[in-house]
């Protein structure tokens, strides 16, 4: 199985949100990085057929998604970021309903529904509605209609999004858990969540694609990069003109600073291991104005 | 207030616009129309008003000198005229005389005499008691105007633009709109739990949204009274604002010694309380209720009940009823009073008072409700187990189904509209008059085609009649002078011409009869297309319209406003939800059509039967257009199909609102204000006909 993205353009009438954008996805999961403003939204908007390209191809398996229509949306699953639901549904009934515009059997939906509402911990609250329900249950509950239909490709938008950090680390399994055999493209702002899982990240920034590789690749490119400098409290300021700072903490004598910068600093330092939040702010750190 | 004012949002204002608009194209029209059933217009009484009365009463004898020397049947059109037309032009000449000749000092001598003689002929009860007690007061109202200089004047603007009920409707929706966006809409979206906990997000907020209700209702009495008056300006030019009202038409009877001026002011003083009032209570609605549909109900259920009242003969409820008080002219032209322990008050300083304590009171609650009643309703945690088994299925159209007839409410609106229809029908009126009865007899010999048994039947009956008028007349010639003993003799026999009316108009209709057409009872065919039929008709169009408004404004716009396009569109079943929604809505506009056609229909069928559906339709005066070769049922059915069409019209013009406006308070709104309201003024238009 293979989706390809060939030179996808998207335009608001004058601004230009997708450059030209071109990408290769097999079976694994893919991390969508970028800052605010970058595409990613409406990247994802097009790969889930809510928003029309205005050049460029999507393809799956060398057909185009717009070809075959309702048989790419049948193998598609989406969890949308924003909260969409019917406050007065059952979380039972939302998601028989999902079953229903998937045009399941209802046998299967029965099953797939106890399986989704097992694995997300949700069980307890099939029969309440979904007004009465947290927002991180609510979110679990976007994630198990996503997943419902058993789809190849998965597309998630911020899926851990308002999730204490147990539920973090047991969505981030569960994906891992159920793409061995799916494209899954992740659109995050918390790096960490796709650092162990992803087999690729996807650097998007201005609409364009910087690059496509592997969390390590992506560090191993940072080594010498990564240094923790220990200076006095009223130097940290200058620090800012050798480098990126990604972390102060308070030391014994003023504080150690861990900086990205191309150059050993002249202070006293040692190198650091990169990780991939150090890739995102070396990417994108200037442009979110950090 | 700017930020309020900016939330109402482009759409609100358009709305607004829209409603400014139609008023003044609307007040044009009744400007320019011939006066109420009349054939002249109020232009050609303002022109004819310049003329002396000598000239009048001239132009008057001509005119009938005409008419005498014409064939009564001839149109006796003048071009030379300014109607054009004899007959109308000395109705206009003499409507115009009455108003020049009109003599306000005597009339008002007339007023107090009448009531003195009422005082002391001792029929009013007690010289305690409230009759004479108001009577009194009358006199001393009315004794100190005696003396006031009137002489008549022309006042277009007193006339037309105070009287014109057409404009508190458009009015209305200035007080109407922007609590609904503001409150409702605000917490639909989930902004008030947003906007209460910050510093001034309580009472402030409260005030801030008040203002920007009061200031609407303030710039909608500019926009649709201003315009009114100046339409009425530019057509019929000012008049003399320092003159007593007394010496405008219609206004004799103002018990306050104004002027014309001070009438406008005192006019605008008590329609904008009244328009404040009814604001408020909205207002106050919105911020203790969430839903729309709950909102719309609440009103309507108030308007019902303040038209109760304003029909009751219990003054008190007339002068708290919120109806009665649109009729802002009728208090100040009248001096009503209403019985407080046998001591008569004054009708508008009691309404006055009333408004100003329930908009008091409303905005109190209001304020209560806003800042008190928690932003976050908590949800009952509900169990649904005895109906979970209903949502455990993968059928696309139950789920839709779901969604429109029990989350939004369908199925309790439907319930609603079907008790409404129960309860308006239940006591629907019989035939009871001795006319019908004796029609329904003849009709039942001579039902069906005619043949020459029924026509001597006719000849028959009509000779006895004639027999029995030969009988009398010879009663009162023998009896001279003495007229009393001819009528006691008489009596007897004139009992027998009971039936003689109903009986011509049988005859009547039997002898206009056309080959292939039959006689057929008609009560039941008019009680269904006649003036009162198509008044019952359109109220219960009305009646479905708002139950279609209500039930489908949320049919698209509830998945674009929970974000629910995005999955569906992911899910590749866009189409196919849309599809079976429009399906519920066609079964909700074929089961709105239903409880807005049968329950009258059975009613007609119940109480006056609708007997020979085979018989031509043409053989009924009421289908007379139907052109030969349709039935009556055809014809029934037909009319039935138009409705239905029409029904389902509407139906598309909501569910189009909805799709393209993604929004239940604006959909709502926009369809009431495209569909509801029209229907309303025809109905005020088609009321004020039937009074005519």
């Amino acid at each position: 199985m293979e989706l390809q993205i060939q030179n996808l353009k998207k335009e608001y009438g004058t601004k230009q949100a997708l450059k030209g954008v071109s990408a290769t996805l097999t079976e694994g999961i893919y991390g969508l990085l970028g800052p605010n403003g970058a595409g990613k939204s409406t990247m994802m908007n097009i790969l889930t057929g809510n928003l029309r390209q205005s050049a460029g191809d999507v393809l799956l398996d060398g057909t185009d998604i717009r070809t075959l229509d309702s048989a790419y949306f049948a193998r598609l699953g989406y969890m949308p970021q924003q909260q969409t639901y019917y406050p007065t549904f059952t979380v039972e009934q939302f998601l028989y309903y999902i079953g229903s515009l998937r045009g399941m059997k209802r046998q299967k939906v029965k099953k797939r529904i106890d399986w989704a509402l097992e694995l997300l911990s949700l069980s307890d609250v099939r029969k309440k509605q979904l007004r009465a329900l947290s927002g991180g249950m609510r979110q679990r509950i976007l994630l198990a209609q996503a997943i419902l239909a058993d789809p190849d490709i998965l597309i998630l938008d911020e899926p851990t999004a308002g999730l204490d950090p147990e539920q973090r680390i047991a969505v981030r399994n569960l994906i891992a858990e159920i793409a061995l055999h799916k494209i899954v493209l992740i659109s995050t702002h918390v790096v960490s969540d796709v650092e162990l899982i992803a087999r690729e990240l996807l650097l998007l920034s201005d609409g364009r694609l910087l690059c496509q590789s592997a969390p390590k690749e992506l560090m191993a490119q940072l080594s010498n990069c990564v240094w923790e400098v220990c200076v006095p409290e009223h130097e940290i300021r200058k620090l800012h003109h050798l480098g990126q700072i990604s972390g102060i903490a308070k030391a014994e004598d003023g504080a150690v600073v861990r900086l990205l910068a191309k150059e050993k600093p002249p202070y006293s330092c040692t190198e650091a291991r990169p990780t991939l939040e150090d890739v995102y702010l070396y990417h994108f750190g200037r442009q979110e104005g950090l | 207030m700017r930020y309020e004012w900016k939330k109402l949002g482009r759409g609100i204002l358009v709305l607004l616009l829209a409603a400014v608009v139609a008023n003044a194209w609307l007040f044009y029209r009744h400007c320019t129309a011939p006066v109420d059933g009349a054939r002249y217009t109020l232009l050609q009484v303002q022109e004819k008003m310049s003329w002396s009365v000598q000239a009048l009463q001239e132009e008057t004898e001509r005119l009938e000198a005409r008419i005498s020397s014409a064939d009564p049947l001839e149109i006796l059109s003048d071009k030379s005229l300014l109607t054009g037309d004899v007959y109308d032009e000395r109705r206009l000449n003499q409507a115009v005389l009455a108003r020049k000749e009109f003599s306000y000092r005597e009339h008002i001598k007339g007023v107090l005499s009448d009531a003195e003689f009422r005082i002391s002929s001792g029929l009013f009860g007690e010289q305690t008691g409230f009759a004479v007690r108001s009577m009194e007061r009358t006199k001393a109202i009315y004794a100190p105007l005696v003396n006031l200089p009137v002489q008549p004047v022309f006042c277009a603007g007193a006339e037309t633009l105070t009287d014109w009920t057409l404009s508190d409707i458009f009015f209305l929706m200035f007080g109407f709109l922007p609590p609904l966006v503001l409150l409702t809409q605000e917490r639909r979206n989930g902004l008030t739990s947003l906007l209460r906990p910050t510093k001034k997000g309580r009472g402030s907020l409260y005030l801030r949204k008040y203002a920007v209700a009061v200031s609407s209702v303030l710039a909608g009495f500019v926009l649709i009274y201003g315009g009114d008056l100046l339409i009425s300006g530019m057509l019929f030019g000012g008049c003399d604002l320092s003159q007593p009202i007394q010496a405008v038409y219609g206004f004799d009877g103002c018990p306050i010694p104004l002027t014309i001026l001070g009438y406008f002011l005192l006019f605008s003083l008590v329609k904008l309380l009244w328009g404040l009032t009814i604001a408020t209570i909205i207002f106050s609605l919105c911020a203790m209720v969430s839903r729309i549909s709950t909102v719309f109900l609440c009103v309507l259920g108030a308007g019902l009940l303040a038209v109760g009242m304003s029909l009751s003969a219990n003054l008190w409820l007339r002068a708290f009823s919120l109806v009665s008080l649109a009729d802002t002219p009728l208090l100040l032209r009248q001096c009503l009073f209403v019985d407080f322990f046998d001591h008569p008050v004054r009708q508008l300083p009691v309404s006055v008072c009333f408004c100003g304590t329930t908009t008091l009171i409303c905005f109190a609650m209001g304020l209560f409700a806003f800042c008190r009643v928690p932003a976050v309703v908590s949800v009952a945690e509900r169990q649904k187990l005895s109906f979970s088994f209903l949502h455990r299925h993968t059928s696309l159209f139950l789920h839709e189904g779901a969604k429109l007839w029990l989350s939004q409410g369908g199925l309790l609106l439907a319930a609603v509209f079907l008790t409404v229809q129960v309860i308006s029908y239940q006591n629907y009126g019989k035939p009871n008059s001795a006319w019908d009865h004796y029609y329904q007899q003849y009709a039942q010999t001579l039902s069906g085609q005619p043949n020459s048994s029924k026509d001597a039947f006719l000849a028959a009956e009509r000779a006895q009649f004639a027999d029995i008028h030969s009988q009398i007349a010879q009663i009162y010639a023998a009896a001279g002078d003495d007229v009393g003993t001819a009528q006691l003799a008489a009596e007897k026999l004139q009992a027998k011409l009971n039936p003689e009316e109903a009986f011509e108009a049988a005859a009547a209709q039997y002898e206009a009869l056309q080959a292939g057409q039959s006689f057929v009872y008609r009560s039941g065919y008019e009680r269904l297309f006649g003036v009162f039929g198509r008044t019952e008709a359109l109220l219960d169009t009305i009646k479905l319209l708002v139950f279609l408004v209500l039930t489908l404004s949320g049919l698209f716009a509830i998945e674009q406003e929970r974000g629910m396009e995005i999955i569906l569109t992911t899910s590749g079943a866009r189409k196919k939800v849309r599809k079976r929604k429009l399906l519920h809505c066609g079964l909700i506009t074929l089961l709105g059509f239903l409880l807005a056609v049968l329950p009258q229909l059975l009613a007609v069928i119940q109480n006056y039967g609708l007997p020979n559906m085979d018989a031509l339709a043409n053989s009924l005066p009421v289908f007379s257009a139907f052109p030969k070769g349709w039935a009556i049922l055809g014809a029934l059915i037909l009319c039935g199909a138009i409705r239905l069409a029409l029904s389902g019209l509407s139906s598309a013009v909501i569910t189009f609102l909805s799709y393209r406006l993604g929004n239940k308070v604006l959909t709502t709104l926009t369809a009431t204000v495209s569909l509801v309201i029209p229907h309303m003024i025809l109905l005020l238009i088609q009321y004020s006909y039937t009074r005519i």
